[in-house]
């Protein structure tokens, strides 16, 4: 399995369990500190420590892995850009000129990094399986 | 949108025909992961110009007997 591969799965996962973290907390306290089960999400940051440590003369990334990688990023943006455009449009729809809280813009950034991140490690995962072709 | 031509290639019969070179083998003298010749040996991946030549050079044949239009 590609180190790609690997941290794409790591990243599902980190974010599986900080919104599961997060529905708990939700369920038993309250949405302030239910939000910092989302602070699990900076464990996304070990995988390059966790997956890219080069293991003696053998190869960890080549073209096609690369390919792939900038592939499944586009991806990720893209994600973020319609659920960004949609957000702004329905925010602008239903508040009018109204007055939105300033939390909401951690939230959307919140909710960026997490479109983003799972964007891409679904696209790794999928462009792997098709062979990147 | 450009559409990407359909190319095929006799990597694994090459292989075969150079005393059954190891897909290992081949990756390592190509610069790539195993991942890769698997791959283009599925004609799952389309190689860089870069890696095309290489793999011809490596079974020391032109590029048009390694990669062929569909």
């Amino acid at each position: 399995m590609s180190p790609l591969q690997k941290d794409a799965i790591f990243s599902i996962v980190i974010t599986a369990v900080s919104a599961a973290l997060f529905l708990f907390l939700l369920f038993y306290k309250n949405f302030q500190i239910a939000f910092a089960a989302f602070a699990v999400l900076g464990l996304i940051g070990l995988a390059p420590r966790l997956f890219y440590r080069k293991a003696g003369k053998r190869l960890l990334l080549d073209e096609r892995d690369r390919d792939i990688a900038d592939k499944a990023a586009k991806v990720g943006f893209r994600l973020f850009w319609v659920a960004f455009i949609t957000v702004a449009v329905l925010t602008a729809l239903i508040m009018g000129d109204g007055v939105i809280p300033a939390s909401s813009l951690t939230y959307a950034a919140l909710g960026g990094f997490i479109i983003i991140f799972i964007g891409r490690a679904i696209a790794v995962l999928v462009l792997y399986r098709q062979g990147a072709k | 949108m450009i559409k990407e031509p359909n190319i095929i290639n006799k990597i694994r019969r090459l292989r075969f025909d150079n005393n059954e070179m190891t897909q290992e083998a081949l990756a390592d003298m190509v610069g790539v992961t195993r991942q890769t010749i698997i791959a283009l040996e599925a004609n799952k991946y389309v190689p860089s110009l870069g890696l095309a030549f290489k793999l011809a050079r490596a079974f020391k044949v032109k590029i048009e007997d390694v990669f062929q239009e569909k």
